[in-house]
């Protein structure tokens, strides 16, 4: 653990990604207490405003302030977003490590039946699974979690075999360390580094997934703020008030690129080869 | 870094792309009037579907928007009764019509249309299609000289209206039915020369019509779907008239130099279905707080229509201004609730009885302003409405699984009152899904079948409502109005309440 700390410590470019990504998330999740109005109470005869005192960034079609509406907005986003990708990430390796330790048929069957849900692309699997329990966030993102946590155990799976059978390894087992032992300390600490590194690149994929599917209608429910939502009550009105589209889009890019340089560098930075 | 660059790339392409095509000025790209030779105009509709068999869906209407359907009789701008292909009628008994064909009319094929041709169109069109068998409700038609005698079921004061429905367009019905499906051969002042399903349809002026010579040589008609699609191709060049344009997008042409915008006030009825079954629904005065706690003038407003609180909007004309129609109370809403014993008792903003907090969902099939602010609005009285968007609202209904379901209808589409009067509101009503139940609205709607007298008629038609605005079956909301925009060479659109009807023989350029 030392040495990484020391490897993290020692990269400028990452602290600083690190920083800004925890200030940006930060100002989101701190929405409740400094968002400027109430972010669903609507006002018709303030509709689509650009910019007053009151609305910094303007109203939408029903007269709501849309800086609150992007406030708690991006709070929901990122909350279950950061939810998915920790789900995501716990199960899959979990269940990765599991297979790749227990070994034998079990593995086999486990990998395979893996390797047929992989084959149907995600998107479609998700769709399929949103029309069939209905739409909402809480279906939504149980679709997302359902389909994406197998990427991590595929991951976690061939990291442990990279090692499975390496000296170590045999001699824990040979001295007789109990199996949360062994899972803890020898096996935890080889998957982990890796692992974080796809889940930090993925968190902005995954939060892109939502979005899309909340712009199609599948996600976020009114009146629950939510980017990608945003973007599609925005539609209408591209031409008569394009902010009300430039603002959430910018928002998604801007926590896409800033989780992607982050996940880049973490990889850089743990990177054996390089040391 | 490279990365991080084509990322930015990336994002402004997009940008651009998402904002940057609405700029430009229109340019002079017109697609007709070449040297003021050929009079063509193209026409983007919103709907237009994979075949033109007038007796079946949509299509008539499809090809009564293109000046290419005609019918006995027809609705005018202000909503009167109009004879066409017939030229006259009369009631010999409550069950027999005898309606005069008019002389002297050729299909665009040159062929003569006689009341024998009429006759068939009209057993066809009963024939193919459920809709048509309703609003025709026919039994037997003869052909006596040159007049048919037509018997229906029953005693039906609204059948003339009804005839005028683009599902009874005359045909020449001794084409095939696939032929018929590409482009049927009728009376009316434009005539199909090709259609590509669901795509667009060119048309020509008709050479035989009956009506003097049409405005237009050449029309071509285009489906685009999307409301911002088509008002971006007005913008371009590329039509010269969209019909229908939503609320913001009509925004962009008023005032604007080169169009020209026509706002019809709507007979499109935005209302909520109550489920009468549900525990607290099933309370007409629970119903009633309800509609006191919807403010429709603010709905109007984001919606871009009019506040409507009863069944037929201010342009239909049925007693709008004497009723004492659904409106906006808080206060007296919120009285309302409470003596009925509801009461707010753990601070979360939502009203309980009997330990059941008031909280109902509401089915919605399409994305508009209306929904948001209902639930704002009835959050106010205490009422948390869950919003349901699903992708086709019939089957909850049919299944009566559903608290409140959204939707929009055309009330009086033929220019008559009884069919939605009946099919939503009688006890056995076709779509009275949430079971709503008065015998004495069901007796003013019998006396309605067996009255001829227009004016008995309307009257009516303001009792019907006067009882359903006290038992308040539905939330009635707001109404819209149709916004057509085009460019300012095209002349003669006229306001047509009813939105099937759009160019008729006098619109030229």
């Amino acid at each position: 653990m030392n040495i990484w700390m020391k490897k993290f410590m020692g990269d400028r470019l990452f602290l600083i990604l690190l920083l800004l990504n925890v200030v940006l998330v930060s100002f989101f999740l701190l929405s409740p207490g400094i968002a400027p109005n109430d972010p669903i109470e609507i006002h018709p005869d303030l509709a689509l405003l650009e910019y007053s005192d009151d609305y910094p960034l303007g109203t939408d079609q029903l007269g709501r302030c849309y800086l609150s509406r992007l406030m708690y907005g991006g709070k929901a986003t990122l909350v279950m977003t950061f939810g998915i990708v920790v789900f995501i990430t716990a199960a899959g390796t979990a269940a990765g490590i599991m297979a790749a330790l227990a070994g034998g048929w079990a593995e086999h069957f486990f990998m395979r039946f893996l390797d047929t849900v992989l084959a149907i692309p995600s998107m479609v699997l998700i769709l399929v699974m949103v029309s069939i329990f209905g739409n909402g966030l809480v279906t939504t993102t149980f679709a997302i979690v359902s389909v994406s946590w197998i990427t991590y155990a595929r991951t976690a799976h061939s990291l442990v075999l990279g090692f499975r059978d390496s000296g170590f390894i045999q001699q824990a087992r040979m001295g007789g360390v109990g199996f949360l032992r062994l899972l803890f300390r020898y096996v935890l600490p080889n998957v982990f580094p890796q692992v974080i590194v796809v889940a930090t690149q993925d968190f902005g994929d995954k939060l892109l997934l939502l979005s899309t599917l909340s712009l199609l209608g599948l996600g976020a429910q009114p009146p629950t703020p939510e980017w990608g939502y945003m973007l599609s009550e925005a539609k209408p009105f591209m031409q008569q008030a394009p902010w009300l589209l430039f603002y959430p889009g910018f928002l998604i890019f801007l926590h896409v690129i800033m989780f992607n340089l982050l996940g880049d560098r973490l990889q850089e930075v743990l990177d054996p080869k390089e040391a | 870094m490279r990365k991080m660059f084509g990322l930015l790339a990336a994002f402004l392409c997009s940008v651009l792309l998402l904002t940057g095509c609405g700029g430009g000025s229109g340019g002079e790209k017109t697609t007709g009037k070449k040297e003021g030779a050929e009079k063509h105009i193209t026409m983007a509709l919103f709907w237009l579907d994979k075949s033109l068999e007038p007796a079946e869906e949509w299509n008539g209407w499809s090809l009564a928007r293109a000046g290419a359907s005609e019918t006995l009789t027809t609705i005018n701008d202000k909503l009167e009764l109009t004879p066409v292909l017939a030229d006259k009628w009369e009631n010999i008994d409550p069950l027999t019509w005898k309606i005069h064909i008019r002389k002297g009319v050729k299909f665009s094929n040159g062929k003569e249309m006689t009341p024998e041709d009429v006759k068939k169109s009209i057993e066809r069109a009963v024939k193919r299609d459920k809709r048509a068998a309703d609003n025709a409700k026919l039994d037997s038609i003869k052909v006596e000289g040159e007049n048919l005698i037509y018997k229906t079921k029953e005693p039906y004061g609204a059948l003339m209206y009804n005839l005028s429905e683009p599902l009874f367009t005359i045909i020449d019905t001794s084409q095939s039915d696939a032929d018929i499906a590409k482009g049927p051969i009728t009376t009316a002042p434009y005539m199909v020369t090709s259609f590509q399903p669901g795509e667009v349809m060119e048309l020509k002026a008709n050479p035989n019509y009956w009506g003097g010579t049409p405005g237009l040589d050449r029309l071509t008609v285009k489906l685009i779907k999307d409301d911002n699609t088509r008002a971006m191709a007005l913008q371009s060049g590329e039509i010269d008239i969209a019909q229908k344009l939503d609320p913001a997008g009509a925004k962009m042409f008023q005032g604007k130099e080169g169009f020209n915008t026509l706002e019809v006030p709507s007979l499109r009825l935005e209302f909520a279905f109550l489920n009468l079954q549900h525990p607290f629904l099933g309370n007409a005065n629970v119903r009633k707080a309800m509609a006191l706690a919807i403010d429709r003038d603010a709905m109007a407003k984001v919606f871009g229509g009019e506040a409507c609180g009863t069944v037929f909007p201010a342009a239909a004309g049925y007693g709008f201004d004497q009723l004492d129609k659904q409106h906006f109370d808080l206060a007296e809403a919120k009285k309302l609730l409470a003596s009925e014993g509801f009461a707010d008792t753990n601070g979360d903003g939502v009203v309980e009885k009997d330990g059941q907090p008031f909280e109902v969902s509401l089915q919605i099939f399409k994305r508009t302003p209306i929904p948001e602010t209902l639930q704002a609005q009835l959050a106010q009285a205490g009422i948390k409405v869950n919003i349901n968007f699903v992708e086709d609202t019939q089957d909850n209904l049919n299944k009566g699984d559903f608290d409140m379901s959204l939707n929009s209808y055309i009330t009086a589409v033929t220019g008559d009152t009884q069919r939605i009067l009946e099919q939503n509101f009688t006890t056995n009503g076709a779509d009275n899904y949430g079971k709503y139940s008065n015998p004495a609205y069901d007796e003013v709607i019998a006396k309605m079948s067996r009255e001829f007298d227009q004016k008995k008629r309307k009257d009516l038609t303001i009792e019907a409502q006067k009882i359903l605005l006290q038992d308040n079956p539905y939330l009635f909301l707001v109404s819209g109005k149709t916004v057509i925009v085009s460019k300012s060479g095209v002349k003669n659109l006229k306001k047509y309440p009813l939105d099937y009807y759009l160019i008729d023989k006098d619109v030229t350029n």
